[in-house]
């Protein structure tokens, strides 16, 4: 039983990180109807900067990271837009586009293991300690993590649903020429878009550090985050919010019979899901926000 | 005989003849392991074909023919080592393994539209990945498949890297030539009609979901022979190389090189596998300046290097017309790339 407990909470807090990196994929195909490659990279560049921060120059006060992280991340989110999105806009060939993400994704990666660590790091935790209740022991920081997942998509829900400038940007988003003759200014709001990813997912690496340990490697979450996006529905945030809870659960049920093929089953349910049920599993909605 | 013929003649003959010339002059001067890398820009090509025989005619972005590339390769050496079939009949059985996969998969995925088939077929290419990797009695897990036999054709045997060079590059010269038959085929005329708009073609009677899983198929084998190649080509075949990452690397082969032009294709594919090779002296750097280059290629010729040879060819005919006035505007601006 405790077991079952332990692989449930691993699950649904690897869950909410794929549920972070899919939102990000999902607000980027709508708005700039890219695929983003690179997010995998960038969930990394966060962690590296934990470790820039902490570790390296020991920042002591928590507020001055947090901004200095804020600025560094939107930065990254402009250069992003106008290097991935702004050329190609009136491009024939969307792949185009995708094929600039990768190589965004490898120049984000390359520097970042250039500039701050090439090896394997680790970054203490944000809160230290653990809860051990009847066997089973839960790190402070997984409760951290369940927070701040929590309060960012509830931020983002508020934003995109109840605020104007939410409603602009989805707007923008779903119809770029009706918006243009309304005067919504779409480039901007597509490169508020790409900011507003890159910190969340920035910001979901620099949570994940403590657990996953400072490496090139997690920016194999992405993959997951495909996963996500289709089997929680395609097309709605809410979709790909429990899409990645459901295949971090998946993954973490799946060690019961199997180690060594987790991919097969997270990837097998992927395949399962687009020949049976193509809409995934929340339809409801997708007609709505679909851009 | 007509012109097209007489054309596509002209082309293969002057193409045989550059390969006479590269393999005496360039081949052997090059090192074994530079042999080795062109060699297997080559068989990568297959892959890259099937790929532009997809995107570039048919519209269709598959991120799995890397699975189609190892499963044709594993095939092969399985049956080679382990059940001691002959090579030639082993490559053809590598090649048709593919094909039924590819079959089925695009049976499965093609009634999706847009992401969604993207998406599944990055999960195919995964669950390949895990599975060649850790499947041991058929791949030899993380050791890899070794001690496949040679390749022996007319009684000649194809032992060094540079025995192959003459055999693969004459290989991509058919294949070149295949890709521009299958370009004038009412088939591929309707793939490219699916690619332009799907709505039209099937209002014009054309079979959009065969068409699609036909040419799905078809990339499939071409995939699974390279597969084959290569696991004869190199004797030794390691499930490190069928991953994700090298199923970007062939997107980007086909990007850069251009992915209306299958020359062009070819020139991305060599170009982007000899480019550690070319940029030693930057060694830590290399990868840094791989994602530059990807970039600012990606910005400034979206089609490719065929795609600016192209254009520049089409301007020069533009501004020979302007000072002929009499020449009645042939090769105007009507045919510039877009």
């Amino acid at each position: 039983m405790a077991l079952f407990f332990q692989q449930t909470l691993t699950g649904v807090s690897v869950g909410l990180v794929y549920a972070t990196v899919a939102m990000g994929l999902m607000l980027l195909l709508r708005a700039a109807g890219v695929m983003n490659f690179a997010q995998g990279n960038l969930l990394a560049m966060g962690a590296y900067l934990s470790f820039l921060f902490m570790e390296k120059l020991q920042l002591s006060s928590g507020l001055l990271m947090v901004i200095l992280a804020l600025a560094v991340f939107v930065a990254v989110g402009c250069v992003f837009c106008s290097v991935c999105f702004l050329p190609f806009k009136h491009a024939k060939w969307p792949q185009a586009m995708m094929i600039c993400t990768i190589g965004a994704g490898t120049v984000i990666q390359e520097c970042c293991l250039l500039f701050i660590t090439a090896e394997t790091r680790s970054v203490r935790p944000i809160l230290a300690g653990s809860l051990s209740v009847g066997g089973f022991v839960i790190p402070y920081q997984y409760f951290f993590i369940f927070g701040a997942m929590l309060f960012m998509m509830t931020g983002l829900f508020f934003l995109f649903e109840k605020m104007y400038c939410g409603r602009v940007m989805s707007a923008a988003a779903q119809n770029k020429y009706a918006a243009d003759l309304l005067g919504i200014p779409t480039n901007l709001t597509t490169m508020v878009t790409f900011c507003i990813v890159v910190c969340m997912v920035g910001f979901s690496g620099w949570l994940l550090a403590p657990v996953y340990r400072v490496s090139a490697s997690l920016s194999n979450f992405q993959a997951r985050a495909f996963a996500s996006v289709v089997i929680g529905g395609f097309g709605s945030l809410k979709g790909a919010i429990i899409g990645g809870i459901l295949v971090g659960l998946i993954e973490a049920y799946s060690t019961y019979f199997t180690t060594t093929y987790k991919d097969v089953v997270v990837f097998g349910c992927l395949l399962l899901v687009l020949a049976f049920c193509p809409q995934g599993i929340i339809p409801s909605g997708t007609k709505k926000e679909k851009a | 005989m007509k012109k097209e013929t007489l054309r596509v003649l002209l082309f293969a003959l002057s193409a045989l003849f550059a390969i006479v010339l590269l393999d005496q002059l360039v081949i052997t001067n090059l090192k074994n392991s530079q042999v080795n890398i062109i060699n297997v820009a080559l068989i990568f090509f297959f892959c890259v074909s099937g790929m532009y025989l997809l995107l570039g005619l048919g519209g269709v972005l598959s991120l799995c023919s890397v699975t189609m590339l190892g499963l044709g390769a594993f095939v092969c050496g399985f049956l080679n080592t382990k059940l001691n079939v002959p090579i030639p009949a082993a490559m053809l059985l590598g090649a048709l393994a593919s094909g039924v996969l590819a079959l089925f998969l695009g049976l499965l995925l093609l009634k999706l539209e847009g992401p969604c088939f993207v998406f599944g077929t990055i999960g195919v290419t995964y669950i390949g990945q895990s599975v060649f990797q850790n499947f041991a009695a058929f791949t030899g897990g993380p050791n890899g498949t070794g001690g496949i036999g040679k390749l022996v054709l007319f009684g000649y045997t194809f032992k060094t890297f540079k025995d192959w060079f003459p055999l693969l590059a004459v290989f991509v010269l058919l294949l070149i030539l295949l890709l521009h038959r299958i370009k004038q085929t009412t088939f591929g005329r309707s793939l490219m009609a699916v690619r332009d708009d799907a709505t039209a073609a099937y209002c014009m009677g054309v079979n959009v979901y065969r068409t699609k899983v036909v040419v799905f198929v078809l990339a499939g084998v071409l995939a699974g022979f390279g597969g084959s190649l290569y696991a004869v080509h190199n004797g030794t075949i390691s499930a490190s190389l069928f991953t994700f990452n090298t199923q970007l690397k062939f997107v980007i082969m086909l990007m850069l090189g251009g992915v209306m032009s299958p020359i062009g294709a070819l020139f991305g594919t060599v170009l982007v596998n000899y480019l550690p090779e070319l940029a030693r002296f930057a060694n830590s750097y290399l990868n840094l300046l791989y994602g530059c280059l990807i970039v600012l290629l990606m910005i400034f010729m979206p089609m490719g290097l065929a795609g600016i040879l192209k254009e520049a060819v089409v301007r020069y005919r533009v501004q020979r017309n302007k000072q002929l006035p009499g020449d009645g505007g042939k090769g105007g601006p009507s045919d510039v790339v877009s």
